[in-house]
């Protein structure tokens, strides 16, 4: 009786130490490691693009693959990363939440549009 | 406005040329980059007129030289006359010396014509007889040439082809354009119609603006990439030469202040990249054989779908 008490607690705790790992808050992202999360799920997920686009070639494809988003935000953040990227300007503080959200969201929407014939 | 001064230039040409805004906006990227350019197609196309036309709203002096087999390059350069009053040779000036030449149908001039030109494109320079005299700022080269022309027609070899900035290929317009430009041409229509809408200053300042664009470590490493990839290519025997790419990174940075931008992104250049090095590759025969490739173009753009840009 004892040991099955001792091995449910030691189980508990291993399961509480592996949930507790996995909802640790992540560490914000920056502008840049956004957008490399973003352009993996590209890759991934959209693999007829080729390794040479660019940011408006791939937000292009998005839109006609039907991947909803807020469009109009996500170029005046892409402009602003642009302008850090390129420009060399201070990094945007804002933004990394629509990048990665987008990245999530392509992975739903394109799995859905390829199940039903379309693709991106 | 820079955006806004590009409009107004789109407006003015489109008053006598109809349907050719992009290959204006080419002309007008060109010019920034203080390149000089090609454009290619079948006679009656309007290449000349819309030569004319953007000579003429860009405020700049303007010559035309219709090239034929039987030219010199002094009747292109100049030369030296004998002045009988001063009792000495003095140097006469040639059409080149001019803002913006027009050199229509290029390849019917003999080679020795050609290569003339080679010293004014290149140093904006003329030299003759070991007198030297420089060509006026901005100075800019427009010709045109009929690609379907075998004879009596000297074809431009590669090291001439690669001081082209771009090649422009002015194709047949489309039904609806087609139908405007014969109604148009029924109406009163002249080039003097278009008004100047750069002045000699404000164009100086946006030469001198697009000098200050940047170019950043990664995309001149994205632009030597393609480069590279162009010379690796099996399906080219020529790839893109160091002054293909100079000319490229010049052009990217005229899109970008065209855009109101003081940096240039991938964009930019996957934007103009074939224009720039379309007449630069040259086909491999043996791909051509077999029927991997029959347009160095769209090798190019393979190339590119290839090469990762920074992002």
């Amino acid at each position: 009786m004892l040991l099955m008490v001792d091995t449910a607690l030691v189980v508990a705790g291993a399961i509480g130490y592996v949930l507790m790992k996995r909802m640790r808050p992540t560490e914000p992202f920056d502008i840049k490691s956004a957008y490399a999360v973003l352009d993996r799920s590209i890759t991934r997920y959209v693999p007829t693009i080729g390794d040479g686009f660019t940011w408006n070639e791939a937000f292009k494809q998005l839109k006609e693959a039907g991947v909803e988003a807020d469009w109009k935000k996500m170029e005046k953040h892409l402009s602003e990363y642009e302008a850090y990227r390129y420009g060399g300007r201070e990094a945007p503080n804002n933004g990394q939440e629509d990048v990665i959200s987008l990245a999530l969201r392509l992975r739903r929407t394109l799995v859905g549009i390829r199940a039903k014939g379309k693709s991106a | 406005m820079v955006s806004e001064l590009k409009e107004r230039v789109l407006r003015e040409v489109g008053k006598v040329v109809i349907g050719r805004e992009r290959e204006t906006e080419l002309l007008l990227i060109s010019f920034l980059a203080r390149g000089h350019v090609l454009l290619e197609g079948v006679p009656g196309i309007s290449k000349t007129i819309l030569a004319k036309a953007f000579a003429r709203c860009m405020g700049v002096d303007f010559k035309r030289i219709q090239f034929t087999p039987d030219m010199l390059p002094m009747d292109m350069v100049g030369g030296f006359v004998f002045n009988l009053k001063e009792r000495e040779f003095e140097f006469r000036r040639g059409p080149v010396f001019t803002n913006l030449l027009l050199a229509d149908e290029i390849n019917r001039a003999p080679p020795k014509v050609q290569s003339a030109l080679l010293e004014s494109m290149q140093e904006s320079q003329v030299t003759v007889e070991g007198h030297t005299e420089a060509l006026p700022n901005p100075f800019m080269v427009i010709a045109t040439q009929n690609p379907q022309e075998f004879q009596g027609v000297y074809p431009l070899p590669e090291n001439q082809l690669d001081r082209f900035l771009m090649r422009i290929e002015v194709g047949y317009p489309n039904l609806s354009v087609e139908s405007s430009v014969i109604k148009r041409n029924l109406e009163d229509m002249r080039t003097e119609d278009i008004d100047e809408v750069v002045g000699k200053e404000e164009l100086l300042k946006m030469l001198d603006g697009v000098t200050r664009v940047k170019v950043s470590d990664e995309i001149v490493e994205y632009l030597s990439v393609i480069a590279l990839e162009t010379r690796r290519e099996s399906r080219l025997s020529l790839g893109a030469s160091p002054r293909a790419l100079v000319q490229l990174s010049h052009c990217a940075r005229a899109v970008a202040y065209l855009a109101e931008r003081d940096y240039v992104t991938p964009e930019d250049i996957k934007g103009i990249v074939g224009y720039v090095l379309g007449h630069r590759v040259k086909l491999n025969q043996s791909a051509v054989l077999v029927g991997t490739a029959n347009d160095p173009l769209q090798v190019v753009q393979d190339i590119l779908t290839k090469v990762k840009p920074p992002r």
